[in-house]
């Protein structure tokens, strides 16, 4: 290893690194919410899927949707677009679980960087 | 309708092609996109990497410093005034242009071309260290108008995008008058700002089907900072603290960054 980067791993702090990582997981978790349809940007957060469902329980089949860029966009199949959404969010949260039960028990700064 | 990307590496006392073929490595690889580079040099592509090579005339460069990590720095020759001729320059009816030194590590830039819109642009980023508030990188001066990214930009070939490209290049012609309109300290032409000026002027900042931005944020590591490691789409830096110079290495994994220090990419690479 090269003598500065085994310097730095040896005075780093694991508290600071912990904090810098699991900061790039939440970057790295808001990329993989965003989902594309029909030229627009949907963060898939649960407050849009809690809209969503209630549109499906109110058997609304299609509706315009402003994205997050405030852009229209028509939606004509709200139940197929939930589900998408929805399982985008299920995806991304899954994978931040997955990563940060990791980097939370890991015991060196070696093994935090490593499991991201 | 074609598409591909577009990588300007123009030769000075810095090998930019020796990093453009390092990111069009990476663009086969996460976004398989056709590549054509646009340099100054006789450069052979010996890898048979790029799909197409133009070669330009460049102007007179600028000089900067460049730093590499926290203890050494060179001047570099920095010739950056043909951004603006991306519109002619490019073969593609859609285009993603990006930095030699920006390196992708996912797919995520695909999406541009599916996003129905004319032209995008970063207008938001995010710094790998989180000790650090870079106040550049949000508006040109605290008194002006919203910074944006010409490290990474998509395109369509549509009318008003060739005004956008030739007011740029007016722009660069008359640069010092557009600094003191602008409150602009620097006086290096920089494209991040020329670009923002005529985002301001042409597009008002105002999301439409001509204009938008690229979902996310643009990750970035300053020169100060060094890539230590590179393993797939896992990228791996110490990070420089401004304050107190403290060095804080971390990982990065699935996200594309814009890595300043290009000294150090050349030299991970080539490890």
């Amino acid at each position: 290893m090269d003598p500065q980067v085994e310097k730095a791993y040896q005075v780093a702090s694991i508290v600071a690194t912990l904090s810098s990582q699991i900061r790039i997981l939440n970057e790295e978790y808001n990329q993989t919410l965003l989902y594309y349809f029909n030229g627009g940007t949907f963060t898939a957060n649960e407050q849009r899927l809690a809209f969503l469902f209630g549109l499906v329980n109110k058997k609304i089949e299609s509706i315009v949707l402003l994205d997050d860029n405030q852009t229209p966009i028509l939606v004509d199949d709200i139940k197929s677009f939930t589900t998408e959404l929805l399982a985008r969010y299920k995806e991304a949260t899954n994978l931040m679980y997955y990563k940060h039960k990791k980097i939370m028990t890991s015991k060196t700064i070696e093994s935090i960087l490593d499991n991201v | 309708m074609s598409k591909g990307v577009l990588i300007f590496a123009l030769d000075g006392n810095f090998k930019y092609t020796s990093l453009a073929e390092i990111a069009a490595k990476r663009v086969k690889e996460f976004l398989n996109l056709p590549i054509t580079l646009v340099v100054n040099t006789d450069y052979v592509d010996s890898g048979l990497i790029f799909d197409k090579i133009i070669k330009i005339e460049s102007d007179i460069g600028q000089n900067r410093v460049l730093h590499d990590g926290l203890n050494s720095f060179t001047n570099i020759q920095w010739l950056n005034f043909t951004r603006c001729q991306a519109y002619d320059l490019s073969p593609y009816n859609q285009t993603l242009v990006i930095d030699a030194d920006y390196l992708i590590s996912s797919n995520h830039l695909s999406l541009c071309f599916d996003m129905n819109k004319d032209f995008l642009v970063f207008n938001s980023s995010f710094d790998l260290s989180e000790n650090r508030r870079l106040n550049e990188f949000v508006d040109i001066n605290p008194f002006s108008i919203q910074f944006y990214w010409a490290t990474v930009f998509y395109f369509k070939k549509t009318p008003l995008n060739r005004v956008f490209f030739s007011f740029v290049e007016y722009i660069k012609n008359n640069w010092s008058y557009f600094c003191s309109l602008y409150q602009i300290k620097d006086p290096k032409f920089r494209n991040d700002f020329a670009f923002s000026i005529a985002i301001h002027v042409i597009f008002n900042h105002k999301v439409s089907k001509l204009f938008g931005f690229i979902p996310g944020k643009i990750c970035y590591s300053i020169d100060k900072d060094t890539l230590i490691k590179v393993s797939g789409s896992k990228l791996s830096f110490l990070l420089t603290n401004t304050i107190d110079n403290k060095l804080q290495p971390v990982s990065v994994n699935n996200l594309d960054v814009h890595v300043m220090n290009k000294n150090s990419i050349l030299r991970v690479i080539n490890e």
